[in-house]
């Protein structure tokens, strides 16, 4: 599925949800393509996940990219285990406020790469918004 | 030269002394294997196929049986079937044993869809099942050719599974290390925060890759500590465990399904009692009180039940039934330990050949891995049953000191 997300050209709120499923620590961060600045961060309780929230109005963000970056760390998880941990890795990104309504993305497989031993995991999710 | 010479000798001599102790019972054969299925069949495979999804089981699994044309021969297979699946609902504490209490939760007002900070009490308990989602399943085949024991060709293939079915920890080391958790998910987030203000312009795999390249060389103090903190916490003896393993065996005569016997059945249950010898009211005050401490009593329980069709011909099998029962006290005082084991082994077809085992065991940690033992008492039988072993123990691995009955 193209990560594509239709927006109306209003003044409307769109809002995103980002669902995590990993055995490790996970933080997750919301921004726009090219800017220094983040939208949406998780709280470190949450271990990744963003409840539904706003991410800007529905005119502000057309013809952006948005992007959810996730760093995880897999301190503690067994060697054996570590490979596993990446192929299971759950990333749902979900959308709300579009013409389309709620629109799920999940992270793919060449989305994401292991690091550090494979004690590390990054994945981001790029979807781009358009009229 | 001369010096060289006297701890080579030293050295042979304390390793014959631990060759002719293996010719009784090992300290190992007594606790619930790493690997049952292997254990069962006294088999050390030189590489255990452990695929991590399913696809890669199945396509392991259909070339064995595919290059072997029938019932496979030599392989070894082990792997946790829940963690060939995504489960969306799982996370750090979960995973950890570590699950949300609803009554705090109930205590705490906040919006979902606030896009305010919100201030969520964090308060934790305990899941002592969690070691069940890793149920661990292993199979594995070794072929006999009628050169050797038996004047047939027998294929012999073994299943089994094992599990920790408790764990039980110290209640301070359960909140610190919920506190660690959310620790290093601060400092991940400001270090993942910098890396992605360096690679801000890129996309795709180009950007992952960056990101990634700048975490893993980041020097951040505050992370590289609570990353610590996170480990030393996990690390934390339980101050309860239990684990359990089954296995079964069937023996295939000239490989063929048709004449097929049941081989061997076993299975252990061992539970595990860790008492730190520093003061409840000391670890309340100072976590660190217990990560540092090295002074142990261990108490461990040990069933085992082991049945074979023992055969000289693969025509007429003779049932042997055997249950081992027993315990062992532990006193560990930093690399130092010693202990006294009794096992209590019963044979069911003769009921006056019941035996026991005790000994008395002396170890010292030389270095990570690496143990000097010396064991001395009764072992099993009534006859040629004293122990003597004296030597060097030597293992890889994150192999706890002074627990054989732990995992």
């Amino acid at each position: 599925m193209e990560n594509i997300y239709r927006l109306k050209k209003d003044n409307s709120e769109i809002k995103i949800k980002v669902k995590v499923g990993t055995i490790g620590n996970a933080s997750t961060i919301v921004s726009e393509k090219g800017a220094v600045g983040e939208i949406l961060k998780s709280r470190p309780e949450d271990n990744g996940n963003i409840n539904k929230r706003k991410l800007g109005l529905s005119d502000e963000l057309i013809n952006t990219t948005i992007i959810a970056d996730l760093a995880i760390l897999l301190d503690g998880v067994p060697k054996n285990q570590l490979d596993q941990a990446f192929e299971n890795l759950f990333v749902r990104v979900t959308l709300f406020g579009g013409p389309d309504g709620e629109q799920s993305f999940d992270i793919g497989p060449g989305e994401k790469l292991q690091f550090n031993d494979k004690k590390l995991i990054v994945a981001a999710k790029e979807i781009k918004m358009i009229p | 030269m001369m010096m060289r010479h006297i701890i080579l000798h030293s050295f042979l001599g304390l390793l014959g002394f631990n060759a002719f102790g293996q010719k009784t019972t090992e300290l190992a054969d007594l606790k619930v294997p790493v690997s049952p299925a292997f254990s069962l069949l006294d088999f050390a495979p030189k590489t255990i196929e452990s695929p991590g999804t399913i696809k890669a089981f199945t396509t392991s699994f259909v070339a064995t049986v595919a290059k072997a044309g029938g019932i496979p021969k030599n392989f070894a297979f082990e792997f946790s079937p829940y963690w060939f699946f995504k489960h969306p609902n799982m996370d750090i504490y979960k995973y950890h044993g570590l699950i949300v209490d609803p009554v705090s939760l109930n205590e705490v007002s906040f919006t979902e869809e606030d896009n305010a900070p919100v201030k969520k009490i964090f308060n934790l308990k305990q899941n002592i099942f969690y070691g069940l989602r890793s149920t661990n399943l292993s199979f594995g085949s070794v072929f006999k050719d009628s050169s050797k024991k038996l004047p047939v060709d027998v294929n012999y293939i073994a299943y089994a599974f094992r599990t920790n079915i408790i764990n039980l920890r110290n209640k301070n080391a359960v909140n610190k290390l919920t506190e660690s958790i959310l620790s290093v998910n601060s400092a991940l987030q400001k270090v993942q925060s910098e890396a992605r203000k360096k690679c801000k312009d890129l996309g795709g795999r180009e950007r992952i890759k960056c990101i990634g390249e700048e975490i893993t060389k980041s020097k951040d103090s505050v992370l590289k500590a609570t990353r610590k903190n996170f480990m030393d916490y996990l690390m934390i003896r339980p101050v309860f465990s239990a684990d359990i393993a089954f296995a079964s065996s069937t023996a295939f005569g000239n490989n063929s399904i048709s004449n097929s016997k049941s081989y061997r059945t076993g299975g252990w249950i061992t539970l595990a009692y860790n008492q730190p010898l520093v003061s409840a009211k000391k670890v309340k005050e100072n976590i660190s009180n217990l990560i540092e401490c090295k002074n142990y009593v261990n108490a461990f329980f040990l069933f085992r039940i082991l049945k074979e069709n023992a055969t000289n011909d693969f025509k007429i099998f003779t049932k042997k039934n055997m249950i081992d029962l027993g315990g062992r006290i532990e006193f560990e005082f930093d690399k130092f330990s010693f202990s006294i084991e009794s096992i209590k082994r019963m044979d069911n077809n003769k009921k006056g050949m019941n035996t026991s085992r005790t000994v008395g065991i002396i170890q010292y940690k030389i270095w990570k891995d690496f143990f000097l033992l010396g064991t001395f008492g009764k072992d099993f039988s009534e006859i040629n049953n004293l122990v003597t072993l004296f030597g060097f123990n030597w293992g890889f691995g994150e192999n706890a000191l002074n627990t054989p009955f732990n995992k």
